[in-house]
């Protein structure tokens, strides 16, 4: 399956606002802390 | 087998390689945010398929340059302790919370944002998705914000005091430290810059696909867009450059005579040397060629005025002219290329050829990538000519470097650039690879690998059988087709 990064918007947009933001905000700590395993990743190569 | 190698040159070398490698990204991705902004509220506002297909194939490429950026800027961080551990102890305690500051917006609002554009729509919605891409766009702005605060402040350092222990200590208000001299003329001439090299390339891909099919919709879009980019932005870019040298020649005098290669003072009128071969050695240019009286000109608005040569500074405290001098016309005569195009972009439009004339498309693939060029040019121009300081007058390159031996650089400096080589050189090469594909109506995602144009369902024409139509406007059936995803 191809990755459709605006896909689903419809049914987003139907849930309501406090779950949307919930959402936000969870992708956005992963997101974080994904970054943040990637730099200690290479903080510990560069030791 | 690197014992009798100089170290700081190593380290100077592994910086030059690191920092050079990693500059590329940033100068596509700062620009890339804000044309995605712009993407994706042009086809909120107007619903029309063909923004929402062009933020999508723009938005796989950000994501490759993002991440590639992200993790070049972080190897950057490490090395100021690795390679340059004086320095950082030396300017830490005015450096560190600006670095800091730039670090947490990275992670904070670019990368933890971009987790939401790429992966959030189906759980956001579009208002959300929009103020996601809004804050990548905002973070990568905010991002250039600090890190060029941070450079200028080693450029035209201010409000600083040395400590007991040899530290640069921040004396007068962070305003004025962050707020520093050079660093407002810096910071536009560099934003720019990062906006025509991403018109560049995105011009330069939108005209990729209309030498090979001058009806693609979305190929037009992109390059009309670019177009205008370019015409608009580089007259002003010249002129901040412009502004940007005078605040040069103010504040690093000795910079600028190494652009110009004056090694001599002119008492009545400089020229403006259009070649030459810089000669350090015998310090003097070899093979000038120049136009009487004009440098003064441009830099002090007087044919007559004087201007004072490397002869007035001491040899110790000269920039190697040679890679200064060319950088610097490297820079400059790509600008006026990028000025001519914007203004054959006009000619053509007004002509109503933009789309036809397959020479304006041949060149605009040609000048794609010249904004990596004049970037990289434009910093070899800024950071070689305030050697030998990493601060301004006030620490010098030799005085900044850890106490490392030669051998333990090199085997760093080798292993960066093998890993450098072979990891950003797949990602640029994926890059490239998705480039070469035509944006094409109901663009998905990167798995996706068709040829050639794409139809929609029923009997509406596909882009590539309706050759006289706006781009910006879809047939109405196809709009119902297509509108609301």
């Amino acid at each position: 399956m191809p990755f459709d990064p605006l896909s689903g918007s419809d049914e987003a947009e139907r849930k309501p606002l406090w779950q949307r933001i919930g959402w936000m905000v969870l992708i956005w700590i992963v997101s974080v802390a994904v970054l943040g395993a990637v730099a200690y990743g290479l903080r510990l190569w560069l030791k | 087998m690197f014992e009798n190698a100089d170290a700081l040159l190593l380290a100077r070398i592994q910086f030059a390689f690191t920092v050079s490698f990693h500059f590329i990204f940033p100068a596509f991705s700062i620009g890339l945010a804000s044309y995605l902004a712009v993407l994706e509220a042009l086809w909120l506002k107007t619903g029309k398929q063909l923004y929402q297909d062009l933020f999508k194939y723009w938005l796989k490429i950000f994501a490759i340059a993002f991440a590639m950026g992200v993790v070049s800027g972080i190897v950057m961080s490490y090395q100021f302790g690795t390679n340059w551990s004086v320095f950082s102890d030396k300017t830490g305690p005015i450096l560190g919370p600006l670095m800091a500051y730039e670090v947490l917006t990275a992670f904070f609002l670019e990368a933890g944002f971009l987790g939401v554009m790429l992966f959030g729509m189906n759980r956001v919605g579009k208002g959300l998705h929009f103020f996601a891409t809004f804050m990548v766009a905002l973070g990568t702005f905010i991002s250039a914000f600090w890190i060029l605060s941070v450079n200028s402040w080693m450029q035209t350092p201010v409000g600083w005091s040395v400590s007991e222990a040899g530290q640069l200590l921040p004396e007068a208000s962070w305003f004025d430290i962050v707020f520093n001299p050079s660093f407002p003329f810096r910071l536009v001439h560099t934003v720019i810059a990062a906006y025509l090299t991403t018109a560049l390339v995105v011009g330069g891909v939108g005209a990729w696909h209309l030498l090979k099919d001058r009806t693609n919709q979305h190929a037009r879009k992109m390059f009309s867009m670019a177009m205008w980019m370019a015409a608009l932005v580089a007259p002003v870019q010249i002129f901040a450059g412009d502004m940007h040298g005078l605040n040069t020649l103010e504040h690093q005098p000795a910079k600028v005579m190494a652009m110009e290669g004056h090694y001599e003072s002119h008492p009545d009128g400089a020229p403006l040397y259009l070649f030459g071969i810089p000669n350090d050695k015998e310090q003097r240019l070899d093979y000038a060629v120049g136009i009487p009286k004009l440098s003064s000109l441009i830099l002090k608005h007087e044919l007559d005025a004087p201007l004072a040569g490397l002869d007035t500074i001491a040899d110790e405290d000269q920039p190697p002219v040679f890679p200064v001098f060319w950088a610097f016309r490297v820079m400059v005569g790509i600008g006026f290329l990028m000025l001519g195009l914007g203004a054959w972009s006009l000619f053509a439009r007004f002509r109503k050829k933009l789309y036809d004339w397959s020479w304006l498309h041949r060149a605009a693939v040609v000048m794609g990538p010249s904004g990596f060029v004049a970037v990289i040019a434009g910093w070899i121009t800024t950071e070689v000519g305030r050697q030998p300081w990493t601060v301004y007058g006030v620490l010098r390159t030799a005085d900044s470097a850890s106490p490392l031996d030669a051998p333990a650089v090199a085997t760093s400096l080798i292993a960066f650039v093998i890993v450098y080589f072979a990891v950003f050189g797949v990602g640029t090469w994926y890059i490239l690879r998705l480039m070469s594909h035509p944006p094409h109506l109901g663009e998905k995602g990167v798995k996706r690998t068709e040829k050639g144009p794409v139809r929609t369902a029923g009997i509406t024409p596909g882009p590539t059988q309706n050759p006289g139509a706006d781009p910006d406007v879809l047939p109405e059936s196809r709009e119902e087709a297509t509108d609301g995803n």
